[in-house]
C-alpha cells in the first residue's frame, strides 16, 4: 500500500512540476479511475500495464490533436473510444476465449487425426 | 421559532439530497448482495438521467421518459450481467467500462441532438415531479416518498422472501445454490435488473426532481458516494438508508454553511464538508462500527466446475 501510495504521488508530480508548473482544481482528469482500467487490462502484469498505457496515451493525445483539427469531433468521443475499449477488451475479454479454445483445438486435432489415418 | 423553521429546512433538504443516493445505495445493495460488484452506478445513473431528461424533452410526456431511463439502466445492467455473470469478466473493469462510456457517450449525443454543449433544454413543466403537498417537511415529491417505500421493500425483500434468501445465498456461496437446483446466473439477471431498475429511478430524480435539465457529469460522484454509504451501512438496506441519511444531511450542510462563520473556527471551507462523507466512511469503518463484512462471493464469476 505504501509503495502504491509513492506511485499515485509521482503521477501528481509527473503532471505538477512537468505539465502544468501549477496546481490547478481536478488537474487528474480522471487519469486514477482509467489507472485502475489500464492496470486491470494489462492483466496486473508490468508488461502488460506499459502496454495498455501506451494505448490509452495514444488514444488521449490523439484524440486531443484531433479535435484540434477537425470541427465537431470532441474529447468526449475519446472518452466513448476509451470506454468501449475497457468494455471489450477489458470486461468482455473472456467472451470470446472459449470459441477461441475451440478452434484452436479443432485446428490443432485435425491434421494429427489425419496422420494416425494415413 | 425561527431555529425550528431552520431545522425542518435542513431536514427538508436532507431527504432531497439523499433521496437518489439511497436509490443507488439499494441498486448497489441488491447487485452486491448477489455476488457482483457494481461500481458502474455512476454511469447508469448518469446514462438515465440523460434518457429521461432527452425523452422528456422530445415528447413532454412524464410517462415515457420515467420508462426511457428505467430502460436504459437496465439495459447497461444487462451488459454488466453478460460481461461478467455470463461470461467471466471482471465485474470492477466492466462497471469502471460502463461509467467511463456514460460519461462520454451522453454528452456525444447531448451535443448532437441538442447542441448546446452536452446539456439538455429544460424540460417543461408539465414533465416535471412536483412537490405533492404545500407543508415544509412533507413537500416533497413522490419519488422522495417513494425512496423511503423502497428502503423497507428491499429489506423485506432480501430477508423475508424465498427469492430474497436465494440472492443472498448466490453472493455467499453460489456453489450450494446451484447443487440445490436454483440457476445463479438467473438470481444474479434478477437481481441486476432490480439494480438497473433502482439506478434508473436515481436518474429520474435527478433531472425530473432535483435540476430541470440534463448537464454532463451531473451526476457528481453520486454513485461512489452511495457505494461508500453502502459499505458504511454493511450492506444492509435500514443501514445503508442511515448512511445516505447522514451524508445527504452533510450535504445539505455544506449548502447552508457557505459563507458562513462559526464562533471560534472562522470560515469553514466548502470543500471540506463535501469531503468529510468520504473521511467518515474511512475514518468509522477503521475502528468505530466494527468490521464491515462483504458478502464472501462478491466479486468471484461463478463458474461451473466440471
Amino acid at each position: 500500500m505504501g509503495v502504491s501510495g509513492a506511485l499515485a504521488g509521482m503521477v501528481a508530480m509527473n503532471e505538477l512540476s512537468g505539465v502544468h508548473h501549477k496546481l490547478l482544481t481536478d488537474f487528474v482528469a480522471g487519469a486514477g479511475f482509467t489507472g485502475i482500467a489500464v492496470a486491470l487490462m494489462g492483466r496486473n502484469h508490468p508488461v502488460g500495464i506499459i502496454l495498455a498505457s501506451l494505448l490509452f496515451g495514444v488514444i488521449f493525445q490523439g484524440g486531443a490533436e484531433v479535435a484540434f483539427e477537425i470541427q465537431g469531433f470532441t474529447k468526449d468521443m475519446v472518452v466513448v473510444l476509451q470506454g468501449l475499449i475497457v468494455l471489450f477488451s477489458g470486461a468482455m475479454a473472456y467472451t470470446l476465449t472459449p470459441l477461441v479454445a475451440r478452434a484452436y483445438h479443432a485446428l490443432t486435432r485435425a491434421p494429427s487425426a489425419e496422420a494416425a489415418h494415413g | 421559532m425561527d431555529s425550528l423553521l431552520l431545522v425542518v429546512d435542513v431536514f427538508a433538504s436532507t431527504l432531497r439530497l439523499a433521496t437518489p443516493l439511497i436509490f443507488c445505495a439499494l441498486a448497489g445493495l441488491l447487485s452486491e448482495r448477489a455476488g457482483v460488484i457494481d461500481i458502474g452506478l455512476e454511469g447508469k445513473m448518469l446514462f438515465a438521467a440523460f434518457a429521461a431528461a432527452s425523452v422528456g424533452v422530445a415528447t413532454q410526456s412524464l410517462w415515457l421518459a420515467i420508462p426511457a431511463a428505467l430502460l436504459v439502466a437496465v439495459a447497461l445492467s444487462l451488459l454488466h450481467g453478460f460481461a461478467c455473470v455470463t461470461h467471466p469478466g471482471n465485474q470492477v473493469i466492466s462497471g469502471l467500462a460502463i461509467n467511463i462510456i456514460a460519461a462520454g457517450l451522453t454528452v456525444v449525443l447531448g451535443i448532437a441532438w441538442f447542441a448546446q454543449g452536452g446539456q439538455t433544454p429544460p424540460v417543461a413543466d408539465s414533465v416535471r415531479l412536483k412537490p405533492l403537498l404545500d407543508v415544509a417537511l412533507l413537500g416533497q415529491n413522490i419519488l422522495v416518498y417513494l425512496a423511503l417505500v423502497l428502503v423497507l421493500a428491499v429489506w423485506w425483500l432480501l430477508f423475508r422472501t424465498r427469492f430474497g434468501l436465494r440472492l443472498r445465498a448466490v453472493g455467499e456461496n453460489p456453489a450450494m445454490v446451484d447443487a440445490a437446483g436454483v440457476s445463479v446466473a438467473l438470481t444474479r439477471y434478477m437481481a441486476l435488473v432490480g439494480n438497473g431498475m433502482l439506478c434508473g429511478l436515481a436518474g429520474c430524480y435527478l433531472v425530473l426532481a432535483q435540476n430541470a435539465s440534463f448537464a454532463p457529469h451531473m451526476t457528481a460522484g453520486r454513485g461512489f458516494m452511495a457505494l461508500a454509504a453502502m459499505i458504511f451501512g454493511k450492506w444492509h438496506p435500514v443501514g445503508a438508508f442511515w448512511a445516505c441519511l447522514l451524508f445527504g444531511f452533510l450535504d445539505a450542510l455544506a449548502i447552508r454553511l457557505q459563507g458562513a462563520k462559526l464562533p471560534g473556527v472562522g470560515e469553514i471551507p466548502v470543500q471540506f464538508i463535501q469531503a468529510t462523507p468520504y473521511l467518515l466512511t474511512v475514518i468509522l469503518l477503521a475502528g468505530f462500527i466494527g468490521k464491515a463484512v462483504a458478502p464472501k462471493a462478491l466479486g468471484s464469476p461463478y463458474v461451473k466446475s466440471r
